[in-house]
């Protein structure tokens, strides 16, 4: 009798520690879940490149042989940040860093400088003067303009990207979330999947596991 | 005899028609049998004795013609008018007296009788003086006429029926034959002709003659009036209103040296250029001489490809490969006569091929701000046809507004090249030979400077011509006058010598006729910028080559 009492009293115990370990470690999922999503995650957004070739090729075709530089050997896909904060009252908020923009719209015009120096060479080839670099070329713009080609085109305010503005109202939104366990439920209606490991923040659609945004970790300003 | 028979030859008392020897020479038998027999032996020769005789004959008559020529009308190709005016013509308001005019080939294209002319201004400060031989015009301005006879006689004019016509009257054909006024050669179309005593007379075109005694003349009422107290004036807007400009399909007047332009009519047309090509080619050579590439000391080797050019049918001075020429004689070549080879030579000395210099003419074009049309081909003007199935023929191409640029920076930049283009005529001494220049203006008109002739099929006889004139500073100016698209060279001449004397005139005035200038248009950025980093560079090689000549 008396080691059945120990037997049940045993079992009883595990189940309790199990149950309240269990309760525990989920209390602690929930809270990890929406403690662990508040912050800033910072994505990277590729921005279709043929804006800013486009707009290259039409400021380099005003010279005469600019149809002949290969723009897209010189200006990829721009790339931006977005910033997706969530707060611990429930609200969230993404937007474009503006910075990230600047240093695309510099990279653009850096491309087209390199392919205004190709230009260069092309044209003073033309009239016997073969071998011009892209470090001599830059050096005759300087000595030429006072300043180099990605000074001139920052200089003169030319604008390869789309305007930020125009980006912003794509991108810029806020609303409200609330997350039950693994779910980021957003403005009380769309439903993800979320996944958070480390600095790393996953979320993706259930209804199209190949659709998701993947955030890092952002340092607050 | 029957008539299809023809009498051939005659030896003796026996004559043998031609029906009778083609059948017997028909018949190879015969034929064989002949040659070998005295009787085609005889044939023969009588067939050669009579040609012999026939060939002496006609020698005789053109021996005949030929001494005959030096007291009537040369044996040139003869034109005879039936177009023909006695045009009434009223000096200083004295009554009108006849002038023999013929419409050379259109009516209203007059040309008008220099004796009847001499003969009406004898006494008043326009008259003149003249000889006309039938190879040779003599004026001789300021100076009574002597009356030869026949002056002032109308044509004579046959009845047909209720019709009143004129008899036709024969010329040589027009050309420019050989006229000097006071003693200087002179170049202007006329025809020659006779007068009603048969003396000899020479027709030029009305307005040249306007021009030559630099005396006004109008129509009104259906008489030619003449004030010998006012000299000849270019009324633009009349002219403008009478369709002037309608003869041509551009042009364009101004002073080069400032860049003003004075009277401009399609002048941003683009148009076939021909040998007025030769003016960028000219730019380009003294660009090179600048920028030490060459000298004007230099030798030149005539290449293969301009040795080929010479004699084709576009060839002007017969070369061979490997000749060597100064580069300053191929200069005088390239703009007197406008050779084609030498223009070749000298772009293939500076670039080592045409491809390139022509590359740098194109360039410059861009540099200058030439029109997007304007377009080189190749160094001389030439039409080329396109490497294509559909080939087709193209030239170079820009319009009156680009030459102007073009001749003003030219000038501006080189002053020194209307020591080349103002000269007349020029000893070759490696092509053993003098040549001439081809812009009549430099012989009609005085202070002209140049500047360059050109003619094809396409472009119509054009000119790009150039007085010197000074200002009351004593500080000179290029007045430049841009024809481009007459019919003919006559044409071109009238036209241009009337627009440079246009401009020379607007100069003297010191007023600018008021009108709307087209600003040029604006470069693109891009374009601008590449201009002036690459002008940097040129003068950056030039400051470091060390090989830099002088400016002549």
């Amino acid at each position: 009798m008396k080691s059945i009492k120990i037997i049940v009293i045993s079992i009883l115990l595990v189940s309790c520690l199990t149950l309240g370990g269990l309760f525990v470690w989920l209390a602690l999922l929930n809270a990890h879940g929406e403690k662990g999503l508040s912050g800033s995650w910072q994505m990277q957004e590729t921005l279709d490149g043929k804006y800013a070739r486009n707009a290259a090729r039409e400021w380099l075709s005003g010279a005469d042989m600019g149809e002949q530089v290969e723009i897209a050997d010189y200006i990829d896909n721009p790339k931006v940040s977005i910033i997706l904060t969530f707060r611990e009252d429930g609200s969230w908020e993404k937007r474009l860093e503006k910075e990230s923009y600047e240093k695309a719209e510099e990279r653009a015009r850096k491309g087209l400088a390199a392919a205004f120096y190709e230009l260069l060479a092309l044209r003073a080839a033309k009239t016997g003067h073969d071998g011009l670099s892209q470090e001599d070329a830059s050096q005759l713009m300087q000595e030429a303009t006072g300043m180099n080609a990605e000074e001139y085109f920052s200089e003169t305010g030319l604008r390869l990207l789309p305007p930020l503005d125009e980006l912003q109202s794509f991108y810029d939104s806020s609303g409200t979330y609330a997350v039950e366990k693994d779910e980021l439920i957003w403005n009380k209606a769309s439903r993800y999947h979320f996944l958070v490991d480390d600095d790393m923040l996953v979320i993706y659609s259930d209804e199209n596991r190949d659709f998701y945004e993947v955030y890092k970790k952002y340092a607050s300003e | 005899m029957p008539a299809s028979e023809v009498l051939v030859l005659r030896k003796g008392k026996r004559r043998y028609t031609a029906q009778f020897i083609n059948t017997m020479l028909n018949n190879e038998y015969n034929k064989n049998f002949l040659k070998e027999t005295r009787i085609y032996q005889n044939l023969m020769l009588a067939a050669n004795k009579t040609a012999r005789n026939i060939l002496v004959l006609m020698l005789a008559l053109a021996l005949a013609a030929v001494s005959f020529q030096s007291a009537s009308i040369p044996l040139h190709a003869a034109e005879n008018h039936s177009l023909l005016e006695n045009l009434p013509f009223s000096v200083d308001e004295r009554a009108a007296v006849t002038v023999r005019t013929i419409h050379g080939s259109y009516a209203y294209n007059r040309y008008v009788s220099l004796r009847d002319m001499a003969a009406a201004l004898s006494g008043t400060p326009k008259s003149f003086n003249l000889t006309v031989s039938g190879s040779e015009i003599n004026l001789f301005l300021h100076r009574d006429y002597t009356p030869v006879g026949g002056e002032n006689t109308p044509f004579i004019t046959e009845n047909e029926g209720e019709e009143t016509r004129s008899s036709i009257y024969q010329t040589n054909a027009l050309g420019i034959h050989a006229m000097n006024i006071d003693g200087e050669k002179a170049r202007y179309h006329n025809y020659l002709g006779e007068n009603a005593e048969g003396q000899p007379d020479a027709f030029l075109c009305i307005t040249d003659i306007a021009m030559i005694l630099d005396v006004d003349l109008w129509f009104s009422e259906g008489i030619l009036r003449a004030d010998t107290s006012r000299n000849f004036i270019v009324s633009m807007d009349e002219l403008q209103k009478d369709g002037f400009f309608l003869e041509v399909r551009s042009a364009l007047v101004g002073d080069a040296t400032e860049g003003i332009v004075y009277t401009e009519s399609e002048a941003d047309l683009s148009v076939p250029i021909a040998s007025t090509t030769k003016l960028m080619t000219l730019l380009l050579i003294m660009d090179a001489i600048r920028a030490g590439e060459i000298s004007l000391e230099d030798n030149v080797s005539i290449s293969e490809n301009a040795a080929a050019l010479s004699e084709t049918a576009d060839g002007v001075i017969p070369m061979k490969a490997g000749m060597r020429a100064g580069l300053m004689e191929l200069l005088y070549a390239l703009m007197l006569p406008s050779s084609n080879e030498s223009a070749l030579a000298l772009a293939e000395r500076i670039c080592d091929s045409e491809e390139a210099f022509v590359a740098r003419m194109n360039d410059k074009a861009r540099e200058l701000g030439f029109s997007e049309e304007a377009c080189f081909y190749n160094c001389h003007g030439l039409p080329i046809f396109t490497d294509s199935v559909a080939a087709s023929k193209i030239q170079n191409h820009m319009s009156a507004r680009d030459m102007f640029l073009l001749v003003s920076h030219l000038l501006n930049e080189y002053p020194q090249v209307t020591e080349i283009t103002s000269t007349k005529e020029m000893r070759l001494p490696t092509f053993d030979r003098t040549v001439n220049n081809t812009n009549p203006l430099l012989y009609n008109m005085p202070n002209v400077v140049g500047l360059k002739t050109g003619t094809t099929n396409a472009s119509g006889a054009s000119l790009v011509s150039a007085a010197e004139m000074a200002d009351t500073t004593g500080r000179k100016h290029i007045i430049v006058a841009i024809e481009y698209g007459a019919e003919d060279a006559s044409a071109r001449n009238t036209v241009s010598q009337i627009l440079l004397r246009y401009g020379c005139q607007v100069f003297q005035s010191g007023t600018v006729p008021v009108q709307e200038r087209t600003p040029a248009p604006e470069l693109p950025e891009a374009e601008m910028l590449v201009r002036k980093i690459l002008g940097s560079l040129y003068d950056k090689r030039n400051d470091t080559d060390g090989t830099k000549n002088t400016q002549e």
